[in-house]
């Protein structure tokens, strides 16, 4: 099945836009799950953290490995320098690297930083 | 019928036949109008005369603020004169006018002659200027908005705003975003389906796939503000307390719903002016842009990383450290896309001979204010210096330099290089050197000094400050330059009335520009293009002069005209290669009409004559329905020749013409506002005070699985008309009467399941989530019956079943809605009732 190059294009933001939702949502759904209005001051919900920090682990790994695979197939694809294919190709390894960098970058605070404290 | 195609007219008589039918009648007749050209030029004017009353608002504001215990204004009309100044240079000019400007321009760049629904566009410009017109009324009438442009909640509630000033801003915002989802969805078609043969993506000129990022952002960014704007009106008009915190409800959730449109529309504004300068830029340097692919790359990468820093306003609110965090990292991060953009206009001048035009100027002003803009924004996407300076002058310092630096600067470069080729005249420049250094020093002077004054401490949106504050010598600085930058303004429209009166003529494309605007006559002709260019290249890199005789000779595709119809090409998406004519509705007055129309919901809602909004709303759906009939042909034509010996089919024969790529991308707006709400509701739950609510949300199971039965009956049915087959009618018909039945049935439920919806938040969102299911069916019920009306009438065949094609697309959504819209009131009750940790 071949991806329409728009769609291949976005796809590895879209990702991140998903993890970014579901870390935020997991995130402040546990804090109120383990605590509530007192959440704030608690102290620090370990089995919070470690989840969502193998969460940010799987998540930057899927995305690598997702890239590598990605940068596989086009490499197989014999692709001449100024076609639509090779536009998009290039594009969309920019974009994932891009993304597969914002990953970790945006959500590696959840291994040490207070995650229900203000 | 005339079929005057197969005979080859001179150039002169080619562009008589095409402007009878493309141009705009004298007299009244103006004002049924849908050529871009004219409805480019109407927005960017109304958006001109906006501006000029925001920076008359912004005089008013620096006048006060120029000395300590200033009496020239008192608190309540400050408020009122910088919210409206915000309110009106975001909503009511930089989007509108971009807006304008893509209008007018895009459809030149993409080698075509209209925007893909220029109805729409008519529509869209009546709303805009019928909803600011509604905030300009406000102001002079004293009653205009005054809880800033952001109308935070609880300020902006009815204990604290009872009057009607936040109601005008909620519905006049809504009444003008009107106008900003449809062109979102305009534009997005239009570049995806209209551009010139052989325009494959990779060739498009580099604005497109910034008007294609920047429309994108917009459909999905506006519906959160649309959705807040209402609910909160709803809060006010009928006590339902999303916002209240007595109530269940969270002030949050509105800052949450606001930002999450309002930081991506920085961008949105942004975008756009880059897109300019990214077109403008290489032709001054004389030579291509450096970096397309990287910039383009850049673009998609900062619409994504905008959406995920609406946070980054909300610092200071009590969010928790590892959330903020996230926005924290992800402002950082796109610096970097907009700091490619920049490298690569600085690549793109040390390769070429750069030429010091006026354009260029403005350009240079954009990269020494917006840069310090941008450096400053990273300063305060760091936590602990936006805490220190949160809600300071120094945060109005950075917002300025970022859109004035990011978006007028750019403009004005536009302005100068595009104005030739709406009024056929060059600058003359007397003045136009004199205007950028007033409006340059001026603002500099003005807007550097907040960064001091902020710094100092000075807090914004404060109407007076105390002698010993020691603010008092920055801020008359700043005032004067606030003076300088205005008298610049005024020349810069002295310059601009100049060059429309005395501006010298010329043949073609002045500038020496490689791009298919140029490619015509200036000013345009209402068609653009007398036949449709085919390029081979990428889209910036054409020779206009050459390729401008070609087209006006009828060279072209569609080089003629068929059945006094507006034709044009649509592509394939990727590829650029032709797939089917679109023919055009005529001229009408019906997008007036409905815009009147729909001012009169939102003009029944201000004015709170309730009973006047459903008459309303039913005359804006009939009128709707009006406009569809010249949409439809009652033959089928199989393949249409477009010249050069090439033939396709009519849009309404095609497999994906414009119209079922708009109805995806409504959907696709529609089910953010959706998602949006429901966000909220889980929103409350997780932060709201006073959950678990005292009253308790009980669906009953039964009338909920009947409704899922209908609905599915319903898609079921809409799946099997849409072949246009022997019984179409028949399945069309019980899917009217399913989706009506359905309607009755959230009615129902909403009524007697859900208890008094003004008592707590949780009854109010499930009262709403059962409202918006509700409206979704009645629609599909409309859509259901429409069908069968365009199948009685002869408009429908098992070729020309397009009607039906888009119908079903949203009878299939509108059936996804009404399940989600049964199980999330569950769940939410579910949570609500076992919500004490």
């Amino acid at each position: 099945m071949t991806v329409p190059p728009l769609i291949a294009l976005i796809a590895s933001f879209a990702l991140w836009s998903l993890i970014f939702i579901l870390f935020y949502a997991a995130q402040a759904t546990g804090c109120h799950l383990v605590g509530g209005d007192n959440a704030m001051r608690m102290s620090d919900p370990y089995i919070l953290r470690g989840v969502l920090s193998l969460c940010v682990a799987v998540a930057s790994v899927a995305m690598l490995l997702l890239f590598l695979k990605s940068l596989r197939l086009r490499r197989q694809q014999p692709q001449q320098a100024e076609t639509t294919s090779s536009f998009f190709s290039e594009l969309a390894t920019y974009v994932w690297a891009a993304a597969l960098f914002a990953t970790p970058f945006c959500f590696g605070g959840v291994a040490w930083l207070t995650l229900c404290g203000t | 019928m005339t079929e005057r195609h197969e005979q080859k007219l001179s150039p002169v008589a080619l562009h008589h036949a095409l402007e009878e039918v493309w141009g705009t009648k004298p007299g009244w007749r103006r004002l049924a109008t849908i050529n871009h050209n004219v409805v480019g030029k109407r927005f960017m004017l109304t958006a001109l005369i906006f501006f000029a009353i925001g920076g008359l608002l912004a005089m008013l504001i620096r006048v006060q603020l120029a000395s300590s215990e200033s009496v020239f204004m008192d608190a309540d009309q400050y408020a009122q004169v910088f919210t409206m100044h915000g309110s009106i240079m975001m909503f009511l000019f930089a989007i509108p006018f971009f807006e304008g400007l893509t209008i007018y321009l895009l459809p030149k760049l993409l080698g075509t002659r209209d925007l893909a629904f220029p109805r729409m566009s008519a529509y869209g410009y009546w709303c805009y200027l019928f909803g600011g017109s509604i905030l300009i009324a406000a102001l002079v009438g004293g009653v205009a908005p005054d809880s800033g442009w952001f109308m935070y909640t609880p300020l902006s509630s009815s204990t604290y705003a009872p009057g009607i000033n936040s109601d005008v801003w909620l519905l006049g915002i809504t009444f003008v975003e009107i106008s900003a989802l449809s062109a979102a969805i305009e534009i997005i078609v239009t570049i995806l389906k209209l551009r010139a043969a052989g325009m494959s993506l990779d060739r498009m000129p580099i604005f497109a796939w910034y008007m294609l990022v920047v429309a994108t952002m917009m459909l999905v960014g506006f519906p959160p503000l649309i959705l807040g704007s209402i609910l909160l009106e709803l809060e006010r008009a009928f006590d339902l307390p999303f916002f209240d915190p007595t109530h269940g409800g969270d002030p949050l959730l509105w800052q949450h719903l606001f930002w999450l449109f309002g930081h991506p529309e920085v961008y949105i504004i942004f975008l756009p002016a880059a897109g300019a300068i990214s077109t403008i830029l290489p032709v001054f340097a004389s030579t291509p842009l450096a970096g397309y692919r990287i910039i383009v790359a850049a673009l998609v990468s900062m619409a994504f990383l905008s959406f995920g820093l609406w946070v980054h306003h909300m610092y200071t609110t009590g969010i928790p450290h590892v959330a903020l965090s996230f926005f924290s990292a992800a402002s950082a991060l796109v610096a970097v896309p907009t700091a490619i953009q920049i490298f690569a206009w600085l690549a793109t001048i040390s390769h070429g001979r750069p030429r010091f035009s006026i354009p260029m100027l403005h350009i240079f002003g954009f990269f020494f204010v917006f840069v310090i803009g941008g450096l400053t924004g990273v300063m305060l996407a760091m936590v602990p210096f936006d805490w220190q300076a949160h809600d300071t002058h120094f945060v109005v310092a950075h917002l300025h330099y970022v859109l004035v630096g990011g978006f007028v600067f750019p403009m004005m470069a536009a302005a100068y290089y595009w104005l030739p080729h709406i009024t056929g005249r060059q600058p003359v420049q007397h003045l136009s050197q004199a205007a950028f250094w007033m409006i340059f020093i001026g603002f500099n002077v003005t807007f550097f000094m907040m960064h001091l004054t902020g710094l100092r401490g000075m807090p914004r949106r404060v109407f007076e400050y105390p002698r010993e504050s020691g603010w008092e010598t920055l801020n008359f600085i700043s005032s004067l330059g606030s003076f300088v930058m205005a008298m610049g303004f005024a020349l810069l429209a002295l310059d601009f009335i100049l060059l429309f009166r005395f501006g010298r003529r010329y043949h073609r494309n002045p500038w020496k520009a490689g791009t298919l605007e140029w490619a015509m006559p200036t000013p345009p002709a209402s068609y653009n293009f007398a036949s449709l260019p085919s390029v081979d290249r990428r889209a910036d890199q054409l020779d206009p002069n050459m390729l401008g005789a070609q087209l006006a000779a009828g060279e072209g595709y569609l080089g003629f005209l068929r059945d006094d119809r507006m034709e044009l090409l649509a592509v394939n998406i990727v590829s650029g290669e032709p797939e089917h004519v679109v023919r055009f509705p005529r001229q009408s007055y019906l997008p007036l009409l409905t815009a009147v129309a729909t001012g009169g919901v939102f003009g029944s809602l201000l004015l709170k004559l309730y009973w006047l909004t459903p008459l309303a709303f039913i005359a804006v759906v009939l009128l709707f329905l009006c406009w569809t009939p010249d949409t439809g042909e009652k033959r089928d034509m199989h393949s249409l020749p477009i010249g050069n010996h090439v033939e396709v089919p009519p849009h309404l024969e095609a497999e994906r013409p414009p119209s079922w790529w708009a109805m995806i991308l409504a959907i696709v707006a529609d089910a953010t506002s959706y998602i949006s709400l429901l966000f909220g509701g889980l929103f409350l739950w997780v932060s709201a005070p006073n959950w678990p609510p005292a009253v308790t949300v009980e669906i009953a199971i039964a009338p909920c699985v009947v409704i899922a039965v209908l609905l599915m009956l319903s898609a079921l049915c809409s799946h099997r008309a849409t072949p246009a087959g022997q019984h179409a009618s028949r399945y069309l018909l019980i899917c009217a009467l399913t989706q009506a039945a359905s309607t009755v049935g959230f009615v129902w439920l909403s009524l007697t399941s859900v208890p008094d919806p003004s008592q707590h938040a949780v009854a109010a969102t499930v009262f709403i989530v059962f409202v918006y299911a509700g409206l979704h069916c009645g629609l599909s019920a409309v859509l259901g019956g429409y069908g069968l009306w365009r199948i009685r009438n002869g408009y429908v065949s098992a070729r020309r079943n397009l009607d039906l094609r888009i119908s079903n697309l949203w009878q299939e959504y509108s059936t996804i809605i009404g399940g989600a819209s049964l199980v999330f009131p569950a769940l939410l009750a579910s949570l609500a009732n076992g919500s004490a940790p």
